[in-house]
């Protein structure tokens, strides 16, 4: 792992789903400054970035892309520990505005840590182009996080959203007002969670989220309590659980409720029918018969190309790269 | 399942079933490839 000699005073963690455009957001904000790594015993990617906005120095970790938090593949795993242990000082959720619903489910599990969080409205032109209609601003009121509409890829709102980050940074983790709950049904199990972890759940994991992440059945979770509560709490506390297996969908549930009703306002569907690009590409791609058709044309024109400019030396040796070659020479001057 | 969208009250379409291949579900704003088991542990009921 890399570290920077200088202390950089504020910490931003990117936070986001696989392809919401995460990595092209942190290639903006950090340029050429960055680190690559592995998280520590990992073989996952880790970068680390630096990034100066009006005389302050940003230090920029990518996380890993997960859907959700709770351990169930290396990247969540990691993602939440960086944000518990490492408790960056803002983390900006980079969410897909094509995919809003689904993006934000990642935000209600951030607003249970004690972080403060800022949401990246990103690939708003795809949207667009979907026929979705956002009202950032409208999302911001009703999250009660700052929301900053762009698009990473042609490098617009990358400014407002350090900024933005910024402020969230130095304002702190304020507790949120409107968080997501737990359905009701399952409210009381998670009152009697709570009681038998309390004052037994050791740092830096914060109860309330613990008590969550038991109840969807979080295997890492399970095993920290196992070995920090006395054998007879933890016997009552697998009992309950099982007792309780679905009270996973009742968490996840309570979620996409919060989602449901952040987003109600704040979007406009398009009406039904309209057929995007990737849907047509996935009604031959999936299909059973023209998908291996298509698998194996793909798999043909490579080999082709493979050949078909592999095996024309002369051409390679003397056109490109010979050519390409004397240009680059005649564009610097000669040597004294 | 549950943080891909698939909870209890979601509305789900199919887009995709063909012979014994995998499914396309659209589910919130999201299409999902599920495999033929995975479909079969999902439980729902038709909308009128």
């Amino acid at each position: 792992m890399t570290q920077d000699r200088l202390p950089a005073p504020i910490v931003a963690a990117l936070a986001g789903e696989p392809n919401v455009g995460k990595t092209t957001v942190f290639n903006m904000v950090t340029g050429l400054s960055q680190h690559v790594g592995n998280w520590p015993g990992k073989t996952v990617e880790r970068r680390v970035g630096t990034c100066r906005h009006a005389g302050t120095t940003i230090q920029v970790v990518d996380l890993p892309g997960t859907y959700s938090l709770t351990a169930a593949t290396t990247e969540e795993r990691i993602a939440r520990d960086s944000i518990l242990r490492d408790r960056p000082d803002v983390v900006v959720v980079i969410a897909d505005a094509a995919a809003l619903e689904r993006s934000l489910y990642l935000v209600a599990e951030l607003l249970l840590l004690p972080v403060p969080v800022a949401v990246a409205l990103n690939m708003v032109d795809v949207a667009e182009q979907q026929g979705i209609r956002l009202e950032p601003r409208v999302l911001e009121t009703a999250l009660g996080l700052p929301v900053i509409p762009m698009v990473a890829a042609r490098n617009q709102g990358i400014r407002e959203l350090v900024e933005a980050a910024l402020r969230s940074a130095r304002n702190g983790a304020a507790p949120h007002p409107r968080r997501p709950e737990v359905r009701p049904d399952h409210r009381p199990v998670l009152a009697a969670v709570r009681e038998l972890i309390r004052g037994l759940v050791p740092p830096p994991y914060p109860e309330d989220w613990v008590a969550i992440k038991l109840l969807e059945g979080d295997e890492k979770l399970l095993s920290l309590m196992q070995g920090s509560l006395p054998p007879a709490r933890w016997a009552e506390l697998q009992a309950l659980l099982a007792r309780h297996e679905d009270a996973i969908l009742a968490v996840a549930g309570g979620r996409y409720e919060w989602v449901e009703r952040m987003t109600r306002a704040a979007m406009v569907r398009p009406r039904v029918g309209q057929i995007t690009v990737t849907e047509r590409l996935d009604r031959v791609a999936m299909h059973p018969l023209w998908g291996w058709l298509l698998l194996l044309g793909i798999l043909g024109v490579m080999f082709w190309l493979t050949y078909a400019v592999g095996t024309r030396q002369e051409w390679l040796d003397v056109r490109l790269v010979g050519g390409g070659a004397a240009w680059l020479r005649s564009g610097y001057s000669e040597p004294p | 399942m549950g943080a891909l969208g698939f909870t209890v009250g979601a509305e789900a379409s199919v887009v995709q079933n063909f012979g014994r291949g995998p499914l396309l579900v659209l589910i919130r704003d999201t299409r999902v490839a599920l495999g033929r088991g995975e479909a079969l542990k999902v439980l729902v009921e038709e909308l009128p």
